[in-house]
Protein backbone atom coordinates (compact mmCIF):
# COMPACT_ATOMS: atom_id res chain seq x y z
CA UNK A 1 0.00 0.00 0.00
CA UNK A 2 1.47 3.35 -1.07
CA UNK A 3 0.99 6.35 1.19
CA UNK A 4 -0.06 9.61 -0.43
CA UNK A 5 2.12 12.67 0.21
CA UNK A 6 0.95 14.66 3.22
CA UNK A 7 -1.15 17.73 2.51
CA UNK A 8 -1.90 20.84 4.56
CA UNK A 9 -4.01 23.99 4.32
CA UNK A 10 -2.72 26.58 6.77
CA UNK A 11 -5.94 28.47 7.33
CA UNK A 12 -9.57 28.16 6.25
CA UNK A 13 -10.64 31.51 4.83
CA UNK A 14 -14.16 32.79 5.68
CA UNK A 15 -14.14 35.11 2.64
CA UNK A 16 -14.04 32.05 0.36
CA UNK A 17 -17.11 30.68 2.15
CA UNK A 18 -19.03 33.80 1.14
CA UNK A 19 -18.09 33.35 -2.52
CA UNK A 20 -19.04 29.69 -2.34
CA UNK A 21 -22.39 30.50 -0.69
CA UNK A 22 -23.25 32.60 -3.76
CA UNK A 23 -22.06 29.96 -6.23
CA UNK A 24 -23.97 27.23 -4.36
CA UNK A 25 -27.08 29.39 -3.82
CA UNK A 26 -26.81 28.27 -0.19
CA UNK A 27 -28.37 30.84 2.17
CA UNK A 28 -27.40 29.05 5.39
CA UNK A 29 -26.06 31.87 7.61
CA UNK A 30 -23.61 29.63 9.49
CA UNK A 31 -21.33 29.87 6.43
CA UNK A 32 -21.48 33.67 6.33
CA UNK A 33 -21.84 35.09 9.77
CA UNK A 34 -19.95 34.02 12.90
CA UNK A 35 -22.66 35.63 15.06
CA UNK A 36 -25.31 33.47 13.37
CA UNK A 37 -23.23 30.34 13.90
CA UNK A 38 -22.93 31.27 17.61
CA UNK A 39 -26.64 32.16 17.91
CA UNK A 40 -27.67 28.81 16.39
CA UNK A 41 -25.35 26.98 18.78
CA UNK A 42 -23.36 25.46 15.92
CA UNK A 43 -19.91 26.96 16.41
CA UNK A 44 -18.13 30.13 17.46
CA UNK A 45 -16.94 30.84 13.90
CA UNK A 46 -18.23 30.45 10.34
CA UNK A 47 -18.65 26.82 9.27
CA UNK A 48 -16.97 25.71 6.06
CA UNK A 49 -19.38 24.25 3.50
CA UNK A 50 -19.25 20.48 3.07
CA UNK A 51 -18.35 20.65 -0.65
CA UNK A 52 -15.43 22.95 0.19
CA UNK A 53 -14.07 20.38 2.62
CA UNK A 54 -14.58 17.72 -0.06
CA UNK A 55 -12.69 19.91 -2.51
CA UNK A 56 -9.70 20.04 -0.15
CA UNK A 57 -9.48 16.24 -0.25
CA UNK A 58 -9.83 16.31 -4.04
CA UNK A 59 -7.03 18.90 -4.22
CA UNK A 60 -4.79 16.58 -2.21
CA UNK A 61 -5.49 13.71 -4.61
CA UNK A 62 -4.90 15.82 -7.72
CA UNK A 63 -1.64 17.08 -6.23
CA UNK A 64 -0.56 13.49 -5.61
CA UNK A 65 -1.40 12.47 -9.21
CA UNK A 66 -0.72 15.47 -11.48
CA UNK A 67 -2.75 15.37 -14.69
CA UNK A 68 -5.08 12.65 -13.39
CA UNK A 69 -8.87 12.81 -13.72
CA UNK A 70 -11.00 12.15 -10.66
CA UNK A 71 -13.90 9.93 -11.74
CA UNK A 72 -15.37 8.72 -8.44
CA UNK A 73 -15.24 10.40 -5.06
CA UNK A 74 -17.20 9.27 -2.01
CA UNK A 75 -16.89 11.12 1.27
CA UNK A 76 -18.23 11.00 4.79
CA UNK A 77 -18.23 14.32 6.60
CA UNK A 78 -17.42 13.56 10.22
CA UNK A 79 -16.91 16.95 11.82
CA UNK A 80 -17.07 20.68 11.24
CA UNK A 81 -14.30 22.68 9.63
CA UNK A 82 -14.34 26.26 10.89
CA UNK A 83 -12.95 29.59 9.75
CA UNK A 84 -9.32 29.90 10.78
CA UNK A 85 -8.77 26.14 11.13
CA UNK A 86 -5.76 24.48 9.64
CA UNK A 87 -6.52 21.21 7.84
CA UNK A 88 -4.17 18.28 7.30
CA UNK A 89 -4.72 15.39 4.96
CA UNK A 90 -3.38 11.98 4.11
CA UNK A 91 -4.31 8.73 2.49
CA UNK A 92 -3.09 5.72 0.60
CA UNK A 93 -3.42 3.88 -2.69
CA UNK A 94 -5.45 0.71 -2.08
CA UNK A 95 -5.75 -0.67 -5.61
CA UNK A 96 -4.42 -0.17 -9.12
CA UNK A 97 -5.78 -1.56 -12.38
CA UNK A 98 -5.43 -1.02 -16.11
CA UNK A 99 -8.73 -0.46 -17.90
CA UNK A 100 -9.00 0.43 -21.60
CA UNK A 101 -5.26 1.03 -21.60
CA UNK A 102 -5.38 3.60 -18.79
CA UNK A 103 -4.20 3.12 -15.23
CA UNK A 104 -6.78 3.68 -12.51
CA UNK A 105 -5.86 4.10 -8.88
CA UNK A 106 -8.26 3.71 -5.98
CA UNK A 107 -7.34 5.67 -2.88
CA UNK A 108 -8.49 6.16 0.68
CA UNK A 109 -8.26 9.72 1.94
CA UNK A 110 -8.82 11.56 5.18
CA UNK A 111 -8.69 15.11 6.50
CA UNK A 112 -8.05 16.14 10.11
CA UNK A 113 -8.29 19.41 11.99
CA UNK A 114 -5.41 19.36 14.48
CA UNK A 115 -6.83 19.34 18.00
CA UNK A 116 -10.37 18.39 16.96
CA UNK A 117 -9.80 15.19 15.02
CA UNK A 118 -11.00 13.67 11.81
CA UNK A 119 -13.41 15.69 9.69
CA UNK A 120 -13.57 13.69 6.46
CA UNK A 121 -12.98 10.14 5.27
CA UNK A 122 -13.39 9.06 1.72
CA UNK A 123 -12.49 6.93 -1.22
CA UNK A 124 -11.66 8.01 -4.75
CA UNK A 125 -10.83 6.62 -8.17
CA UNK A 126 -8.51 8.56 -10.46
CA UNK A 127 -7.61 7.85 -14.07
CA UNK A 128 -3.94 8.59 -14.62
CA UNK A 129 -2.79 10.35 -17.76
CA UNK A 130 -1.53 8.18 -20.60
CA UNK A 131 1.97 8.64 -21.93
CA UNK A 132 0.55 11.13 -24.46
CA UNK A 133 -1.05 13.12 -21.61
CA UNK A 134 -4.66 12.12 -22.30
CA UNK A 135 -7.07 10.67 -19.71
CA UNK B 1 -45.76 12.51 3.24
CA UNK B 2 -43.66 9.58 2.08
CA UNK B 3 -40.58 11.17 0.58
CA UNK B 4 -38.87 8.04 -0.78
CA UNK B 5 -38.86 7.97 -4.59
CA UNK B 6 -40.17 11.55 -4.65
CA UNK B 7 -38.92 13.21 -7.84
CA UNK B 8 -37.62 16.73 -7.48
CA UNK B 9 -38.39 19.35 -10.12
CA UNK B 10 -35.70 19.34 -12.76
CA UNK B 11 -33.78 22.43 -13.80
CA UNK B 12 -30.51 23.47 -15.35
CA UNK B 13 -27.22 25.09 -14.46
CA UNK B 14 -24.21 26.50 -16.21
CA UNK B 15 -20.79 27.40 -14.87
CA UNK B 16 -19.79 30.55 -16.67
CA UNK B 17 -16.04 31.12 -17.05
CA UNK B 18 -15.90 33.77 -14.31
CA UNK B 19 -17.88 31.48 -12.01
CA UNK B 20 -15.49 28.64 -12.80
CA UNK B 21 -12.57 30.91 -11.83
CA UNK B 22 -14.30 31.95 -8.62
CA UNK B 23 -15.19 28.36 -7.76
CA UNK B 24 -11.60 27.17 -8.16
CA UNK B 25 -10.49 30.04 -5.95
CA UNK B 26 -13.19 29.27 -3.35
CA UNK B 27 -12.03 25.63 -3.41
CA UNK B 28 -8.33 26.55 -2.81
CA UNK B 29 -7.55 25.32 -6.32
CA UNK B 30 -5.51 27.22 -8.96
CA UNK B 31 -8.04 28.55 -11.51
CA UNK B 32 -8.02 26.71 -14.84
CA UNK B 33 -10.54 26.19 -17.67
CA UNK B 34 -11.43 22.64 -16.56
CA UNK B 35 -13.95 22.83 -13.71
CA UNK B 36 -12.98 21.39 -10.35
CA UNK B 37 -14.43 17.86 -9.91
CA UNK B 38 -16.51 19.06 -6.95
CA UNK B 39 -18.12 21.59 -9.31
CA UNK B 40 -20.56 18.73 -10.02
CA UNK B 41 -21.92 19.24 -6.50
CA UNK B 42 -22.32 22.97 -7.12
CA UNK B 43 -24.07 22.44 -10.46
CA UNK B 44 -26.44 19.90 -8.90
CA UNK B 45 -27.20 22.17 -5.96
CA UNK B 46 -27.84 25.20 -8.10
CA UNK B 47 -29.44 23.51 -11.06
CA UNK B 48 -32.09 21.39 -9.41
CA UNK B 49 -35.48 23.06 -9.73
CA UNK B 50 -35.97 23.62 -6.01
CA UNK B 51 -34.06 25.91 -3.68
CA UNK B 52 -32.05 24.46 -0.83
CA UNK B 53 -34.41 26.13 1.65
CA UNK B 54 -37.44 24.59 -0.11
CA UNK B 55 -35.71 21.20 -0.27
CA UNK B 56 -35.22 21.26 3.50
CA UNK B 57 -38.83 22.44 3.90
CA UNK B 58 -39.86 19.39 1.85
CA UNK B 59 -37.89 17.31 4.36
CA UNK B 60 -40.02 18.90 7.10
CA UNK B 61 -36.99 20.82 8.33
CA UNK B 62 -35.66 24.33 8.22
CA UNK B 63 -32.30 25.35 6.84
CA UNK B 64 -31.66 27.04 10.21
CA UNK B 65 -32.51 23.93 12.24
CA UNK B 66 -29.27 22.15 11.59
CA UNK B 67 -29.73 19.69 8.71
CA UNK B 68 -26.25 18.36 7.97
CA UNK B 69 -24.63 17.04 4.83
CA UNK B 70 -23.39 13.71 6.17
CA UNK B 71 -22.10 12.02 3.02
CA UNK B 72 -21.60 12.92 -0.60
CA UNK B 73 -20.54 10.90 -3.63
CA UNK B 74 -19.65 12.26 -7.03
CA UNK B 75 -19.35 10.13 -10.13
CA UNK B 76 -18.02 11.92 -13.18
CA UNK B 77 -19.06 10.05 -16.32
CA UNK B 78 -17.16 12.55 -18.48
CA UNK B 79 -15.11 15.67 -17.75
CA UNK B 80 -17.14 18.73 -16.81
CA UNK B 81 -16.90 21.81 -18.96
CA UNK B 82 -17.23 25.50 -18.21
CA UNK B 83 -19.97 27.43 -20.00
CA UNK B 84 -21.87 24.20 -20.79
CA UNK B 85 -25.56 23.80 -20.02
CA UNK B 86 -26.38 20.92 -17.68
CA UNK B 87 -29.86 19.58 -17.14
CA UNK B 88 -30.24 18.53 -13.51
CA UNK B 89 -32.69 15.83 -12.45
CA UNK B 90 -33.15 14.76 -8.86
CA UNK B 91 -34.92 12.19 -6.75
CA UNK B 92 -35.16 11.46 -3.04
CA UNK B 93 -33.94 7.87 -3.05
CA UNK B 94 -34.54 6.85 0.55
CA UNK B 95 -35.43 7.99 4.03
CA UNK B 96 -34.20 6.00 7.04
CA UNK B 97 -34.91 6.80 10.66
CA UNK B 98 -31.78 6.59 12.81
CA UNK B 99 -30.63 7.74 16.22
CA UNK B 100 -27.33 9.25 17.24
CA UNK B 101 -25.97 10.15 20.66
CA UNK B 102 -25.11 13.63 19.46
CA UNK B 103 -28.29 14.73 17.69
CA UNK B 104 -30.85 12.15 18.89
CA UNK B 105 -33.42 10.87 16.38
CA UNK B 106 -32.77 11.91 12.82
CA UNK B 107 -33.74 10.97 9.29
CA UNK B 108 -30.99 9.93 6.93
CA UNK B 109 -32.28 11.26 3.61
CA UNK B 110 -30.50 10.23 0.39
CA UNK B 111 -30.94 12.39 -2.71
CA UNK B 112 -29.53 11.60 -6.13
CA UNK B 113 -28.90 14.28 -8.74
CA UNK B 114 -28.12 13.45 -12.37
CA UNK B 115 -26.38 16.01 -14.57
CA UNK B 116 -26.90 15.63 -18.31
CA UNK B 117 -25.19 17.54 -21.10
CA UNK B 118 -27.12 17.40 -24.39
CA UNK B 119 -29.04 14.44 -22.96
CA UNK B 120 -25.87 12.48 -22.18
CA UNK B 121 -25.09 11.64 -18.51
CA UNK B 122 -22.18 13.79 -17.33
CA UNK B 123 -22.20 13.29 -13.56
CA UNK B 124 -24.15 11.80 -10.70
CA UNK B 125 -24.10 13.40 -7.26
CA UNK B 126 -25.56 11.50 -4.32
CA UNK B 127 -25.98 13.47 -1.11
CA UNK B 128 -27.01 12.08 2.27
CA UNK B 129 -28.49 14.58 4.70
CA UNK B 130 -28.97 14.02 8.41
CA UNK B 131 -32.17 15.80 9.38
CA UNK B 132 -32.75 16.02 13.16
CA UNK B 133 -36.19 14.90 14.40
CA UNK B 134 -36.15 16.12 17.98
CA UNK B 135 -38.78 14.45 20.18
CA UNK B 136 -39.86 11.95 17.55
CA UNK B 137 -40.01 8.25 18.41
CA UNK B 138 -39.40 5.29 16.17
CA UNK B 139 -35.68 5.67 15.88
CA UNK B 140 -33.84 2.38 15.57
Amino acid sequence: MTELPGWKLDQVDPARMKTLALLLADPNPIHLDAAAARRLGVADRQVNQGPSTMAMAANMLLAAFPGARLTRFSTRLLGLVLAGDSVEGGGSVIDREILDGLERVRCQVHLDVPGRGRVLEGEAVLVLPAADGNT
Amino acid sequence: MDLAAHELPSGSARLEPYQNWLLHDAFYSPPRPEPHPVAAFVLANRGIGISLADLFALFGSDINDGPLLAESSIELHRPLAEDAEYEVRGVIESVERRRSRRIGPFDRITCRFDLLQDGVPAATVTNVFAVPRPGEEGAS
